[in-house]
């Protein structure tokens, strides 16, 4: 490796000329990621990273036109001279101006639209975050139910933002907030994710066919890229919703080379509730609140290199209050949240070679009690609240536990850029440290049993990987990553990729790899609170297990013209080494974590997506349809896992309405997912051995074949609409943009699991747990 | 155009909400019904090792059962027990109603079916099960009895306390014993000689007391007697015996699959030991000591 490096600087210098430089947003000066740079007379071209950075290397002497383009802003096109040696060349991009009736814009008709980047390969999904806040989402713009989408991406539930993708469980999915591991960015148990919205630039979702610089989950890896901010002024945004209220503000670093980028969001569901029971308006007030806040600097490094720290904190926290507390006799100190911190910096070096490293550190924490309240005396309870003679007298655990997963990890990168070869190679080193106890009191429940677990496990990876030029119509990449995981084992895991270019705008990929994880969740998927809780309690492989490993092959075909592009994949893949809990008929029996019981198996999952994305002026159409297959063997059972849609199909439109509102909506059909049908009733009787009787033990279902039959279809309809005004306020101009959505208009009553009720009156009956009902919300944006 | 596309939007948005209007607040579909779905037959039968007679109860669920024992007798079936060579022929009644009639629940004696069994179940012998139902359809079964398991304490005629009011706390005491295989369902219970007294156990972490206690997986357990009642009041000493009981592969099984307080049951293991029906034909070996309940 070291000899690698050492290689590489070698051929920092090329021997002919190099562009290089940064595509930033004018005004702003926010670096744009997934530009593209091109040399047309050359046939050449470069994207810019997360960074805006690029690289044209190995560019002949001679005069030539360059062209950097972007989606959402105008071309700009410069013409330099070169001779040799590296020229530095930057772009600020325009805005996009919004087409307004009447008006011809010109340059839009010029525009290439670079959604999907052009790696060789199976190319990663990016989802233009602030192009999406325009669609409903709960609330509020959701990060990750905007990746959710994507025709790879499924959720779980209306309740969990959880990340299915290619049929691979949520742990399987390595979820990065600049560039470091995120554990469970989720608020309200997963109904919508806790990532601020308005500090996103971007989201990468590379959904199979991953890269050897990836991380290492068998299913797929999302980047989150998060802005600087801006460089040129005080720029501040917000959301005032229905359950709470967020705010970004960024402010140029001293110097102008530099930006600190500041969000934060608060719910004030348990401050307005509890208000509005101090009145006696309500019953009783929501004794849960949550808030994330994420910070971030950037500052210049010496020429093209950046330094940038960045931190993010979310809790939530459940208690009761006192009238609660005598009502149920229960007191409850439930808090919990994850934490992160990331160091990157990078420097490219000479005109060919950029150096990344990163420095990080992760956790996911929670501590919960609750304790029975025993009083000495009556206590009287009424419509407005409970009151008892004072304080307790006595005490009981119900339940006490805790939960910390936690991640150190250094990483460092390097990429030589040559004219036809992109050679990159890394390392990275992480240490987890996982530890989850539950202790049970009083309390006695099969779904929820004792854990006491303590692991940690060192790994380190290695790679590198060629992405090679073979000609102008084919591209491919080579890349070969090594895992060690201590006690779990090594692994060796060869990536492949190609892309051939039929013509300028029809292209065909091919890819895959092989993939290991040391890593599970303790999340039962089978268990119904899977659909309704998307936190994973994250722990080490069992050692008797090893590294859980896959493989896949994806090959994909695009398509793409000025305003509509077309994207088709189908992939392949297989998992082994997974673990599930032990065997249980129903949902409503299985265990919500998986400990020393358990079961290992295998995965096979297939499936074909499309996506296609139509722009014209402001109107915005999205169709994605995925047809999937996913069956898990374990033991001699092979079954279809619980969270599996057959056939998912989600169309998006954003519509201009007038000439500043605008409408939104999506629309989710899905198969229903899958559940054990019901097969028969029985009467089991259990022997009494002290007297030889026998005693009824009441009706059980039977439940046929594990998850043979299918819930009732998916259907969702969400539809929000917006108003932009211009205002100004404090001496400001200042926009603010009112917003109505309706979640679920058509009211459908999607079905979240089915339970059956042997002893329902009437006679047993098979009960439908609904998803999210109609739900209008409201609210109001405002930037300046 | 985008006039065009406004104006559509606007009329798609009117719709929607008047869709939704319509649709109103409802959150839950109607519960589906399983009126389809077949009310299983289910055979319950232990064959108990030294005991001379044999009993099967075959029955059909029935949910709707006002009498809460959610199950209705199947008569007129055939059932024979077969132990190699040997044919026994069950036939209904017998001391059904003893072994079966709950007090307070339906009379499932017509679906229950008695025969002798020369020299007694053997311990260690595979017995099969053959039922052949009025309507058609044969169940099949096979059970291997267990090894009786060997109680070491108490010892016979030791003295142990009895409560006869919940908030005395009586001593406790060890019973051990050794069984194999270990990891067959045991469970251990208390019997009063006087059939007008219920002694009832309870295990030193338990609070309620119960006729008998699961001690799966145990060599060992701290007891205290439970409830003791004998009608007219109970006696200063009563004789009674600590039961334990090991049950083969079947039952052991069953009672952890059907008995738990589960939702449901998987379709493969609805019946354990048995084949064409729900239930369970498994075997018991029991071990017993004569003890004293003492007041005190």
């Amino acid at each position: 490796m070291i000899a690698l490096f050492a290689l590489l600087f070698a051929m920092a210098t090329p021997e002919a000329a190099a562009i290089r430089g940064m595509v930033r947003a004018q005004g702003s000066l926010e670096p744009i990621a997934g530009a593209t740079v091109r040399i047309p007379d050359l046939r050449r071209y470069a994207l810019t990273d997360e960074r805006g950075y690029f690289v044209l290397a190995d560019v002949p002497a001679g005069r030539w036109r360059v062209v950097a383009t972007a989606l959402g802003y105008r071309e700009h096109e410069v013409t330099v001279v070169l001779e040799d040696g590296v020229v530095r060349l930057d772009f600020e991009l325009p805005i996009q101006p919004v087409p307004i009736e009447g008006v011809t814009v010109e340059e839009e008709s010029r525009r290439v639209s670079p959604s999907v980047p052009r790696s060789p390969g199976p190319p990663a999904f990016r989802v233009d975050v602030p192009a999406l806040e325009v669609l409903p989402g709960l609330a509020e713009p959701d990060v990750l139910r905007a990746v959710q989408i994507l025709p790879s991406v499924a959720a779980a539930s209306d309740f969990s933002s959880a990340l299915y993708v290619r049929g691979g469980s949520p742990d399987q999915t390595l979820i990065r907030l600049d560039g470091v591991p995120l554990f469970n960015p989720y608020h309200m148990g997963g109904v919508f994710s806790a990532i601020p919205f308005d500090a996103v630039s971007s989201v990468d979702v590379v959904p199979g066919a991953l890269p050897a610089g990836n991380g290492d989950r068998l299913s797929a890896q999302v980047d989150i890229h998060t802005r600087d901010g801006g460089r040129d002024r005080v720029r501040a945004s917000g959301t005032v919703g229905l359950i709470s209220a967020h705010a970004t503000a960024s402010t140029p670093l001293p110097g102008g080379d530099g930006a600190l980028l500041v969000a934060a969001r608060r719910t004030y569901l348990d401050a307005a509730t509890g208000a509005a029971h101090a009145l006696d308006l309500i019953p009783t007030e929501v004794p849960y609140g949550f808030s994330d806040v994420y910070l971030k600097a950037t500052q210049d490094v010496g020429e093209l290199g950046s330094l940038s720290l960045s931190g993010y904190l979310n809790s939530e926290a459940f208690w009761f209050g006192r009238d609660v507390e005598k009502s149920s006799n229960m007191r409850t100190d439930l808090g919990w949240g994850s934490r992160l911190l990331a160091l990157n910096y990078r420097q490219p070096i000479g005109g060919a070679l950029l150096l990344r490293g990163r420095l990080g550190y992760s956790d996911f924490h929670g501590d919960f009690d609750a304790t029975e309240l025993r009083w000495d005396g009556p206590i009287i309870c009424t419509p407005n609240g409970c009151s008892g003679p004072g304080e307790p007298t006595d005490t009981a655990l119900l339940f006490r536990g805790k939960t910390r997963t936690r991640d150190v990890m250094l990483g460092v990168d390097i990429a030589w850029f040559g004219r036809r070869h992109t050679v990159a190679l890394g390392a990275q080193l992480d240490a987890y440290r996982f530890e989850h106890a539950l202790e049970l009191g009083d309390v006695s429940d099969d779904l929820v049993r004792d854990v006491d677990e303590a692991s940690r496990v060192r790994t380190a990876a290695v790679y590198v990987e060629d992405e090679w030029q073979a000609t102008d119509a084919l591209d491919l990449r080579a890349g070969l990553r090594f895992l060690d995981a201590g006690v779990l084992g090594s692994s060796w895991l060869p990536r492949l990729g190609a892309r051939l270019h039929v013509t300028p705008r029809l292209s065909l990929s091919l890819g895959g790899g092989r993939y290991a994880q040391a890593l599970r969740s303790m999340r039962d998927e089978e268990s119904a609170l899977a659909s309704l809780i998307a936190y994973d309690i994250t722990t080490v492989q069992p050692a008797t297990v090893g590294l859980a490993r896959g493989e896949d092959v994806v090959a994909g075909i695009e398509w793409e013209s000025e305003s509509l592009s077309l994207r088709v994949d189908a992939f392949a893949k297989r998992t082994r080494g997974i673990v599930v809990g032990p065997e249980t008929a129903s949902p409503l029996d299985a265990p919500a974590l998986v400990t020393d019981s358990f079961r290992v198996g295998t995965a096979r999952m297939r499936g074909l997506e499309l996506l296609g994305r139509y722009r014209r002026g402001r109107a915005d159409f999205t169709l994605s349809y995925a047809l999937g297959s996913t069956r898990l063997r374990v033991g001699g059972e092979e079954y279809t896992p619980r969270y599996e849609r057959q056939h998912l199909l989600t169309a998006a439109a954003a519509l201009p309405l007038g000439e500043t509102g605008t409408f939104g909506a999506q629309l989710s059909l899905g198969s229903g997912q899958p559940y054990s049908p019901v097969v028969g009733i029985t009467s089991p009787f259990r022997y009494n051995p002290v007297t030889g009787q026998w005693e009824s033990s009441g009706v059980e279902v039977v439940l046929g074949e594990r998850n043979s039959a299918r819930l009732p279809g998916y259907l969702r309809l969400d539809v929000a609409v917006r108003k932009q005004m211009e205002k100004r306020w404090f001496g400001r101009s200042t926009t603010v943009t009112p917003y109505v959505q309706v979640l679920n208009v058509l009211n459908t009553r999607n079905v979240l699991l089915a339970e059956p009720q042997p002893y329902a009156f009437g006679g047993p009956k098979l009960q439908y747990w609904p998803q999210l009902p109609f739900f209008p919300t409201f609210g109001v944006q405002w930037s300046f | 155009m985008e006039l065009l596309i406004a104006s559509r939007t606007r009329a798609a948005a009117a719709c929607a909400m008047l869709v939704a209007a319509l649709g109103g607040c409802e959150l839950m579909r109607e519960p589906t019904p399983l009126d389809a779905v077949p009310e299983l037959i289910a055979v319950h039968a232990i064959l108990v090792a030294g005991q001379e007679t044999a009993s099967v109860l075959v029955t059909r669920a029935n949910p709707h059962d006002p009498a809460l024992t959610w199950a209705d007798p199947v008569p007129d079936a055939s059932v024979r027990l077969i132990r190699g060579e040997q044919s026994i022929e069950l036939v209904p009644g017998g001391d059904c109603e003893q072994r079966f009639g709950v007090p307070g629940e339906a009379d499932l004696s017509a679906g229950c079916y008695t025969g002798a069994v020369p020299g007694g179940i053997v311990v260690g012998a595979r017995y099969e099960l053959e039922a052949t139902l009025p309507g058609g359809g044969t169940i099949t079964g096979a059970t291997t009895v267990p090894e009786p398991p060997t109680l070491v304490a108490p010892a016979p005629g030791a003295e142990i306390e009895m409560r006869v009011l919940p908030e005395l706390e009586p001593a406790p005491f060890v019973a051990t014993w050794r069984a194999d295989p270990p990891n067959r369902r045991m469970e251990v219970g208390l019997l009063a000689d006087r059939q007008e007294c219920v002694a009832m156990l309870r295990e030193d972490s338990y609070g309620s007391s119960t006729h008998y206690l699961d001690v799966t997986g145990a060599a060992s357990a701290t007891l205290r007697t439970g409830l003791v009642e004998c009608g007219e009041g109970v006696p200063a000493r009563l004789d009674a015996r600590l039961v334990l009981a090991i049950y083969d592969a079947n039952y052991s099984e069953y009672a952890r699959v059907a008995l738990e307080d589960v939702y449901a049951v998987p379709g493969n293991k609805a019946g354990v030991g048995l084949r064409g029906a729900a239930g369970v034909f498994g075997s018991a070996a029991l071990a017993s000591v004569p003890v004293v309940l003492v007041r005190r």
